[in-house]
């Protein structure tokens, strides 16, 4: 497991920590709402996890993203 | 004229005599005063810094330490060395470079200081590997021209810890946490703090910096006082004096300086109750100096040293 995330679903997990919604993640990077609710499901599978906020200790606990 | 030379005689030996007397004492009592005088001037001068040892619980906690003024570079070399699983001068508390680690080069440069270390650094289990570069770092930083800490291994920089797969920033400070603790259950409102807990082993206070991340509305400050008053981290043997019965009546922030207001000292461990609140305060924010106050009179204060 060299790369957990790729750097789009860094970008987003970073605004998701940042109080930013599914929506204005979107606008701010460009993409479809449901773009963004697949690099969400995406991350959460690579890490075994249930649930957007285990992800986000996960990906704490393992530097991907920080505050 | 034998009794004359006699007299001569008796009187040149008590010259000698004398003569070696004074001469003896200022060779006994001289040198060993300028010697104490040295000796208190060189305690005198010594730094005094703080090493993070591991204690049974797998915390870091913080013990004091005592350096010789030297160039940066010698300094945390001094320091690493104490960081060594071969120190034994702290009860209970260790180290964790292992043994046969080797600094292959170190350089110190524009307030960052670069340490190339043999493999072996990490040669730790899985749960240790990110302890020993919270050690190395928190521990390097109490160098106060020390700002970054670039860690290298035989040469490449350190990016990753193979074992626990965790990532690592080229220039390594306090915002990579340390003892890090997680209470998150949503993504609202995601905030980390950095809190002083005390640690007690054999009859002796150790203080424990803890990063605690949580989901809070709340200023930073009333973070830290409401995690303190819980009087114990979670189910650890982590303590804070700050009681849950400790009755703070506010706190006010005038740009950097922030005043907390006790409504009373019932029951109030001052030292350890100041020390962890403030070092807590300086920890998380850009507070520079803690009051503390009883009904308008000011009973300690602390600087961000």
């Amino acid at each position: 497991m060299k790369n957990i995330l790729t750097i789009r679903e860094k970008e987003v997990f970073n605004l998701l920590i940042k109080n930013k919604t599914t929506k204005e993640i979107a606008t701010i990077l460009n993409i479809s709402e449901k773009t963004v609710r697949n690099h969400i499901s995406n991350t959460m599978q690579k890490l075994g996890v249930k649930g957007r906020a285990a992800a986000v200790v996960e990906l704490l606990k393992l530097n991907e993203i920080s505050l | 004229m034998l009794r004359q030379k006699a007299l001569k005689r008796i009187s040149l030996t008590t010259l000698v005599l004398f003569l070696m007397l004074i001469s003896f004492s200022l060779d006994l009592i001289t040198p060993k005063n300028i010697n104490n005088l040295e000796e208190v001037e060189y305690v005198a001068n010594l730094n005094t810094t703080h090493l993070y040892l591991l204690n049974d619980d797998n915390y870091l906690v913080k013990v004091d330490c005592y350096l010789k003024p030297d160039s940066v570079s010698n300094m945390a070399l001094e320091i690493l060395n104490n960081l060594s699983v071969n120190n034994k001068k702290y009860n209970n508390l260790k180290g964790l470079i292992p043994s046969n680690t080797k600094i292959n080069k170190i350089d110190y440069n524009n307030q960052t200081i670069i340490i190339d270390f043999s493999k072996d650094l990490l040669n730790v289990s899985k749960n240790l590997e990110e302890k020993v570069i919270e050690s190395i770092v928190y521990s390097l930083l109490e160098i106060k021209d020390i700002k970054n800490i670039q860690i290298k291994i035989d040469g490449k920089n350190l990016k990753k810890l193979e074992k626990s797969n965790i990532s690592l920033p080229d220039l390594l400070n306090k915002e990579i946490g340390i003892n890090k603790t997680f209470d998150i259950t949503s993504l609202k409102d995601t905030t980390k703090v950095v809190l002083y807990y005390v640690f007690n082993a054999n009859s002796i206070d150790y203080y424990v910096p803890v990063t605690r991340y949580v989901n809070s509305k709340d200023d930073k400050i009333k973070i830290i006082i409401d995690s303190l008053k819980g009087s114990y981290l979670g189910n650890t043997n982590l303590k804070s004096y700050l009681s849950y019965k400790t009755d703070i009546k506010d706190y006010s922030l005038d740009d950097d300086i922030l005043t907390i207001t006790f409504n009373s000292l019932n029951d109030l461990n001052l030292e350890s109750v100041t020390y962890t609140l403030a070092n807590s305060v300086f920890a998380s924010t850009d507070i520079q100096k803690v009051i503390f106050e009883v009904k308008d009179e000011i009973i300690a204060i602390r600087l961000n040293n």
